[in-house]
């Protein structure tokens, strides 16, 4: 009877299953005296709704236009309207099914507030049963929400076509507080850069000499000379980053992502070969200032679309940037006493090497990855050990102390 | 030399990792129908054997018994609901018939679950288990297992797996692993699930092609629900391959072209495979899953024109055998018919199988109907169920959002997407088959 069992489980196997139906969505970015509304909707929904033609012709367009601003309005809570002028639209196919795409900018009428308004949204919901629009929120500098992820603001459906919106008081520091805690989070995760930074720095106590053509790390470099050296690779990396930041956030320039993650890749790969073998010995302030104009490419795309008009950005920059160095001198000021410590003892050697060849290591995962576009196991590992690094630092300021209590209680005879 | 070293490591940890997870040599298939047209050809026999012993004797129970048999293996093939009618007739014949103690008792209780009846099928395994020569291990191993599924399709998922134990000690054969992999499944717990399945293919005897492929289909199901669509698309090209010609698979492998972004390229799969539809094989899940591909592509007229032809047939079944049928005539209604109609059919159905499913689809219904409130009441009583699956939590976290619960809607999004990541993906609404 065992037939009959798989018969059964076959039978089952076409039962009813739900499935998802295709909604709206608006996505709302409030600033300090605007708002824009990116709206989707699924272009099946919208030729059901109205038998317009769904092409990109201008005809077909200026009917898409003209029924938005007919079954949509946004008004202030006294009753008198936003304007809503939409900047684009265009039938397209973004992710999944094609859909039209509007993005339209809102102005409240003078004296009303930016940040509390009223929605009367009628598009499809009026003649499609069952279809319904989500309001969610993108980015609200005031209210302290850069956009990086999104909130649920609310729904309408069918009879139930209005919905209120109100993100009560507004302060610029609230949109800067988060643009600095964005900065530090995304330092403090993102150990490609940081990696690349403790690469630079962990040579930095020693000096380099060519001993039968070939350089090599030998004497220690003065503990004065060393903090200099320290601070102007430090600030040659800030300044360097800082400046591609800025340009790239305030002025759209963009690079494609995987080219300049590749690059981040290699500048670590660059500095760990050098933590083994000096091969740009006191340029390194050099080195750190031109690779982090890379690695500021790359801080622009998390921040580059944050806020609306130039003062939101430029504090959103600013605030970001400020995240940033915060996290980049906690995290040198806590490596740099095992350095300092280790330097002058016999550890320091297996300290350098080991460094150098888990950064090489990691670089290499890291190309792989960003070339083929696909995560492996090497850089996973690597991640996951990363996040415990405090440890180790731990560990290696503790070792340190030892090591120089013992030097200095057995002076070399 | 340094570089070179780095590389030759990472090279060395991903060929090691590889081959850890290599997949186990193919088995070898030698007996079974080696394609649909050749399962399909079986079962036809089968059917004529049946109506021959049926003409012959036709007070014979146990004549009818095998004419019910044939029916159902070839409604298994099919999709066809005439079939199914036609086994049921059959097996009603026989058990009125069949000397008292006696009768085709037990395919009585699988033909009763297939056609979603559930309430007599426990007096049947009364009878079965009771007779008077004791079933053997592996029928009363079954006997328990549609226990089981008779208290899974109630809502009583504890007692379902319970039983599906119980029946899995006397005869840890394929009914057992598969039963329990798809209580794995609904429960949220896929990796466990897709063990089950492997189990289900590793027993002592080696498996038929088509239930290699049927495993490989449920395991496709198990990766999409937690949103794995290139390793779902890929075991359906598995089943394919090992299997061909099904039409389910290949509606299922057309899905997925269109989750892929290629609507044109799926229209014409399912297309293709509705130029196999015959009134005995008219595939209206098929032709639904078409409507609503036109649909989002905006062809409105086309979309029209499939749905009304499903939606006849589905409203041809509903007549014939509405338990059965009415699932799937919400589906219908819900994407592409009218949402008034949806919610009476959802309650019927939610009436006759008081389970995970219908809750989902009886939740959908109350929204599409401006009811959010019922729809979050219903997804908060099937949570406290152990029931999880990503669609329950997008519907809660909908419904929330339409009652201006901004919060909860937050966290029942976090709680679809930590299921299945790809929860949300517009392309998900693409998926017409196995998308639950």
């Amino acid at each position: 009877m065992r037939w009959l069992c798989l018969l059964l489980l076959m039978l089952f196997g076409s039962a009813a299953e739900a499935h998802l139906t295709p909604n709206s969505e608006v996505r709302l970015d409030l600033g300090q005296h605007e708002a824009i509304a990116d709206i989707i909707i699924p272009l099946g929904d919208y030729a059901a709704a109205t038998g317009n033609p769904t092409n990109n012709s201008a005809a077909a367009l200026a009917q898409a236009r003209r029924y938005l601003t007919d079954h949509i309005a946004f008004r202030a809570p006294d009753g008198r309207p936003w304007t809503f002028a939409i900047d684009t639209i265009a039938f397209a196919q973004i992710q999944g099914p094609p859909d039209l795409h509007a993005v339209a900018r809102l102005v409240p009428p003078p004296g009303a507030p930016a940040r509390h308004l009223i929605i009367d949204w009628r598009a499809i919901i009026d003649a499609v049963p069952g279809h319904f629009a989500l309001f969610v929120l993108g980015s609200d500098f005031g209210g302290g929400k850069l956009g990086e992820d999104r909130h649920v603001l609310g729904a309408v459906q069918g009879a139930r076509h209005r919905l209120v919106v109100d993100r009560g008081d507004t302060s610029l520091l609230h949109g800067f507080g988060a643009a600095f805690l964005l900065g530090m989070r995304h330092i403090a995760e993102g150990h490609d850069h940081l990696l690349f930074l403790i690469a630079l720095l962990l040579p930095a106590p020693l000096l380099a000499s060519a001993t039968d053509g070939r350089r090599r790390w030998t004497a220690l470099r003065p503990w004065r000379s060393t903090l200099w050296h320290l601070a102007g690779i430090v600030s040659a990396f800030t300044i360097g980053h800082s400046l591609t930041l800025i340009g790239a956030a305030s002025f759209d320039w963009s690079l494609p992502a995987r080219p300049v993650e590749m690059l981040i890749a290699l500048s670590i790969l660059i500095s760990a070969v050098h933590v083994l073998r000096p091969i740009f010995p006191g340029r390194e302030a050099v080195v750190a200032g031109g690779f982090g104009l890379v690695h500021g490419l790359a801080f622009a795309t998390i921040v580059g679309h944050f806020g609306l008009g130039a003062q939101e950005k430029a504090l959103t920059i600013l605030g970001f940037n400020l995240g940033i160095e915060t996290v980049q001198l906690l995290v040198v000021a806590a490596v740099l006493p095992s350095f300092l410590l280790l330097a002058p003892t016999r550890w320091f050697g297996a300290v350098r090497v080991g460094g150098g060849v888990l950064a090489m290591v990691a670089a290499t995962a890291w190309l792989v990855e960003r070339w083929l576009g696909q995560a492996n196991i090497v850089g996973a590992l690597l991640e996951r050990g990363f996040a415990q690094s405090l440890w180790l630092i731990a560990v290696l300021t503790v070792v340190g102390i030892i090591a120089r209590r013992r030097m200095i209680s057995k002076p070399a005879a | 030399m340094l570089l070179l070293l780095a590389g030759l490591v990472v090279a060395a940890i991903g060929v090691v990792v590889d081959r850890w997870h290599a997949s186990p040599p193919a088995p070898r298939y030698s007996y079974g129908p080696r394609n649909f047209g050749d399962a399909l050809e079986l079962a036809q026999h089968d059917v004529l054997s049946g109506m021959d012993r049926v003409a012959r004797a036709p007070g014979d129970w146990i004549n009818q018994e095998v004419y019910a048999r044939g029916l159902m293996g070839r409604a298994r093939l099919t999709g066809s609901f005439d079939d199914l009618a036609t086994a049921r007739a059959a097996l009603d014949r026989g058990m009125r018939d069949a000397p008292r103690g006696a009768g085709p008792v037990l395919l009585d209780a699988v033909n009763l679950m297939s056609l979603h009846r559930q309430k007599p099928v426990p007096r049947d395994l009364d009878l079965f288990e009771g007779q008077a020569v004791p079933p053997g291990p592996a029928d009363l191993s079954e006997s328990i297992a549609i226990r089981g599924d008779v208290a899974f399709y109630s809502g009583r998922y504890a007692q379902a797996m319970q039983a599906y134990r119980a029946a899995e000690k006397l005869d840890a054969g394929p009914g057992a692993q598969m039963r329990i992999a798809n209580w794995d499944r609904k429960m949220g717990r896929f990796d466990a699930a897709l063990a089950r399945l492997d189990r289900a293919l590793a027993g002592p005897r080696p498996p038929t092609r088509q239930f290699t492929a049927t495993v490989l289909l449920q395991k496709g199901l198990t990766e999409l629900g937690r949103g794995r669509w290139d390793e779902a698309a890929a075991l359906f090209d598995e089943a394919e391959a090992i299997f061909p010609d099904h039409w389910l698979t290949a509606a299922y492998r057309a899905q997925m072209i269109a989750a892929k972004g290629d609507l044109p390229g799926a229209e014409r799969a399912y297309a293709a495979i509705l130029k196999r539809s015959t009134p005995a094989m008219p595939m209206p899940e098929v032709m639904d899953a078409l409507a609503a591909l036109l649909r989002a592509r905006g062809d409105v007229k086309g979309s029209r024109s499939w749905a009304a032809r499903a939606g006849a047939i589905w409203d041809r079944r509903m007549a014939q055998l509405p338990e059965a049928a009415v699932g799937h005539a919400v589906e219908h209604e819900l994407a592409l018919g009218a949402p008034a109609r949806a919610l009476a059919l959802a309650r019927a159905n939610w009436r006759a199988r008081p389970y995970g499913d219908s809750a989902l689809l009886l939740g959908l219904a109350l929204r599409a109907n401006g009811d959010p409130a019922g729809a979050v009441r219903l997804m908060q009583a099937l949570e406290r169920t152990g029931w999880r699956g990503a669609p329950q939590y997008v519907l809660l976290s909908e419904a929330l959002a339409m009652l201006g619960r901004a919060e909860e809607s937050e966290a029942a999004r976090a709680d679809a997407t930590a299921i299945n990541p790809r929860a949300f993906d517009p392309s998900a609404s693409l998926l017409w088959f196995g998308n639950h």
